[in-house]
C-alpha cells in the first residue's frame, strides 16, 4: 500500500505538472486554432518524455541535493534508528508531492495556469514546519528565480519580437508562405517548449525520489517524463484557453514569439540546473507583448486570476502538506513503516 | 517545401475566380454599350447570358475555394479574411445580372438624357472592380499599395455616387410618367451599388492589410 502511495503520489504530481504546463507550450498556439488540440497534446507528451531523459539530470541533481539539506533526508543524518530514519522519509515524499499534486490538480480544475514549481517547494515547507526544519536560506534562490523567470521570458519576448519583426517588415511574404511557415515555426517552437519543459521541470516530479533513496537519477528522468506525458495527454485541455485566450489575445507572429522566449527561458533553467516555472515564463512573456503593443491589449482580470493563482498555490500546497504530514503521522502503525 | 506548394493551387484558384468576376463585368459593359447602340435584340440577350455564365461560374469557384481553404495551410484568420472578401466580392455581378435582366423583362432602355452618364458609371464600376482584384493580390501578397488603392476606389466611389445623383435628378426632370422615372432611377441605383460594393471590400482589405503587419 505504501508502495504504490510514494509512487502514485509522484506519478500525480507529474499528471498534474503537465495538465497544467502543457498549456504554456502549445496554449497560444492551440487557442488562435493555429494547431489541433491533438496535434499539440500528442507532440507535447513526445517532447516532455524526450526532454526528462535527455536533459532533465542536472535539475534532478540540483533538486535532490537541495532536498538534502532540508527536509525528509536531513533525518537520515540524526541520530534516530535505520527503520524510522526510512520510515519519516517515506512519510515526507508522499505528503509532499500529493499536497502538491492535489494543489495543482485544483488550480488546472479551475483553469488557473499556475507554478508547479510553487506548489512542490510550498508542500515541502509544509512538511518541513511540521518536522519544525525549514532551511530559509534555501528559499532565496527559489525566490529570486520565480522573480527572474518572468522577466527572462518577457526579456526575450521583446528581444525575438523585434528580431523577426525586422526580417519580415524587409521581406513582407505573401500569406500563402507567411501562414505556412507561421505554423511551421508555432510547432517547431511547441516542439522546443515542451522539450525545455521535460527538461526542466521533470526534477519538480520526481527529485524528492532520488533525494529519498529510491531511485536513480536516469529512473526518477523516466518516472517523471512519463508522468508529465500522461498529464499532458489526457488533462491539458482547460488552462490552454487562459493562457491561449483569455490574458491577451495574440496573433501567429507574436503567440510564435511568445512560445520560443517560454522555451528558451526555461532551457537556459534547465541547463544551469534550476527547475523553473514554465508557467511564470510564459506569463512573462504574454507581458513582453503587453508591453509592446500598449498595456490596453492585457486583460488585467485574467491576469489578476493568474497572479492570485501564483499567491494561493504555495500557501495551499503548505497547508495541504502540513495536514497529509498529521494524517500519515495519525497512521504509524500502518505496514511498511 | 510541400508546405508552402500546398497553397499553388489556392493561389490558382482565387485567380481564376477575381477573373471570373471581371469578365462578367466586362460582358456587363459590353451589354450596355450594345444597348446603348442597338435595341434590345437577340444579341444582347447572347452577352446578357454570358453575363450570368461568368457570374454562375465565379460562385462555383467560390464554392470550391472555401471548401479547399479548410483542409489547407491557411491560419484561421487568413481563412476567415480572404472567405469574407470573396462573399462580398460575390456581390458585385448581382446588380449586373439584375439589370441586364430588367431590360429584357421590362422591355425598356435607358432615356437619352443619362446615357452618357449611365456608361461613364458603367466604366467606372468596371474599373473599381479591376481595381479590387489588384487590391486583393496586394492584400495576400507584400501590402506595400494598400492606401494608393484604398484612394482610387474611394475617388470612384464618389464619383459614382455624385454621377447617381445627376442622373436620378435629370430622369425626375425629364419628360416621362412617374413608373418609368422609378424605372429609370432603380437602374442608376442598382448600378451605384457596385462602387458601393467595391468601397465595402476596400475597407475589409484595408483591415487585412492592417491585421498582417506584425
Amino acid at each position: 500500500m505504501i508502495f504504490i502511495l510514494k509512487y502514485l503520489g509522484g506519478f500525480f504530481l507529474g499528471g498534474a505538472l503537465g495538465a497544467n504546463d502543457c498549456s504554456n507550450v502549445f496554449g497560444t498556439a492551440v487557442s488562435s486554432r493555429m494547431i489541433k488540440y491533438s496535434t499539440a497534446v500528442i507532440l507535447s507528451a513526445i517532447f516532455v518524455f524526450l526532454g526528462a531523459v535527455i536533459d532533465g539530470k542536472a535539475g534532478i541533481e540540483t533538486l535532490s541535493k537541495g532536498l538534502r539539506n532540508k527536509s525528509s533526508v536531513q533525518v537520515q543524518q540524526s541520530n534516530i534508528d535505520p527503520v524510522r530514519r526510512s520510515s519519516v522519509a517515506v512519510k515526507t515524499v508522499v505528503a509532499t508531492s500529493f499536497a502538491a499534486a492535489i494543489t495543482v490538480t485544483i488550480m488546472t480544475l479551475l483553469k488557473m495556469p499556475i507554478s508547479t514549481s510553487q506548489a512542490v517547494v510550498g508542500a515541502i515547507v509544509g512538511v518541513g514546519l511540521m518536522q519544525k526544519n525549514v532551511n530559509l536560506g534555501g528559499l532565496e534562490k527559489i525566490v529570486i528565480c520565480w522573480i527572474t523567470t518572468p522577466l527572462g521570458g518577457a526579456f526575450f519576448t521583446i528581444v525575438f519580437y523585434y528580431f523577426f519583426k525586422y526580417f519580415l517588415d524587409k521581406w513582407k511574404p505573401s500569406v500563402f508562405i507567411y501562414d505556412p511557415l507561421m505554423s511551421l515555426l508555432l510547432t517547431v517552437c511547441g516542439c522546443y517548449g515542451a522539450y525545455a519543459l521535460g527538461a526542466n521541470n521533470v526534477a519538480n516530479v520526481s527529485a524528492v525520489f532520488v533525494g529519498a533513496g529510491m531511485m536513480t537519477t536516469m529512473q526518477a528522468a523516466c518516472f517523471g517524463g512519463i508522468a508529465i506525458a500522461t498529464g499532458v495527454l489526457f488533462f491539458a485541455k482547460p488552462v490552454m484557453t487562459t493562457v491561449g485566450k483569455s490574458i491577451i489575445k495574440l496573433n501567429a507572429f507574436t503567440a510564435f514569439v511568445c512560445v520560443l522566449s517560454h522555451a528558451v527561458t526555461i532551457h537556459i533553467y534547465a541547463e544551469i540546473g534550476v527547475p523553473v516555472s514554465s508557467t511564470q515564463a510564459i506569463i512573462g512573456a504574454l507581458f513582453g507583448i503587453g508591453f509592446i503593443k500598449g498595456a490596453h491589449v492585457i486583460n488585467y482580470g485574467s491576469l489578476l486570476k493568474v497572479f492570485s493563482g501564483w499567491l494561493f498555490t504555495p500557501v495551499i500546497a503548505c497547508a495541504l502538506a502540513m495536514f497529509l504530514w498529521i494524517i500519515e503521522n495519525l497512521s504509524v502503525n500502518l505496514n511498511g513503516y | 517545401m510541400i508546405i508552402f506548394s500546398k497553397n499553388k493551387e489556392l493561389v490558382c484558384m482565387i485567380g481564376k475566380y477575381l477573373a471570373e468576376v471581371q469578365e462578367s463585368l466586362n460582358a456587363f459593359r459590353d451589354a450596355i454599350r450594345y444597348l446603348m447602340e442597338n435595341h434590345l435584340d437577340e444579341h444582347f440577350r447572347i452577352i446578357a447570358k454570358k453575363v450570368h455564365q461568368h457570374e454562375s461560374h465565379a460562385d462555383d469557384i467560390r464554392r470550391e475555394i472555401e471548401k479547399f481553404m479548410f483542409g489547407k495551410s491557411l491560419l484561421p484568420e487568413t481563412r476567415e479574411d480572404i472567405l469574407n472578401v470573396i462573399e462580398i466580392l460575390d456581390k458585385i455581378s448581382n446588380p449586373c445580372e439584375d439589370i441586364l435582366s430588367d431590360f429584357i423583362l421590362q422591355k425598356t432602355v435607358i432615356i437619352p438624357e443619362i446615357r452618357t452618364d449611365f456608361l461613364e458609371l458603367v466604366d467606372i464600376s468596371c474599373e473599381s472592380s479591376k481595381l479590387i482584384a489588384e487590391a486583393f493580390w496586394d492584400c495576400l501578397g507584400k501590402c506595400r499599395k494598400m492606401d494608393e488603392y484604398n484612394v482610387k476606389i474611394d475617388d470612384n466611389e464618389s464619383l459614382g455616387d455624385s454621377l447617381e445623383g445627376k442622373m436620378i435628378g435629370a430622369i425626375f426632370d425629364a419628360e416621362l410618367d412617374k413608373v418609368e422615372k422609378i424605372i429609370q432611377r432603380d437602374f442608376v441605383k442598382k448600378l451605384g451599388t457596385i462602387c458601393n460594393i467595391c468601397e465595402h471590400v476596400m475597407d475589409k482589405l484595408v483591415i487585412c492589410g492592417i491585421k498582417r503587419q506584425v
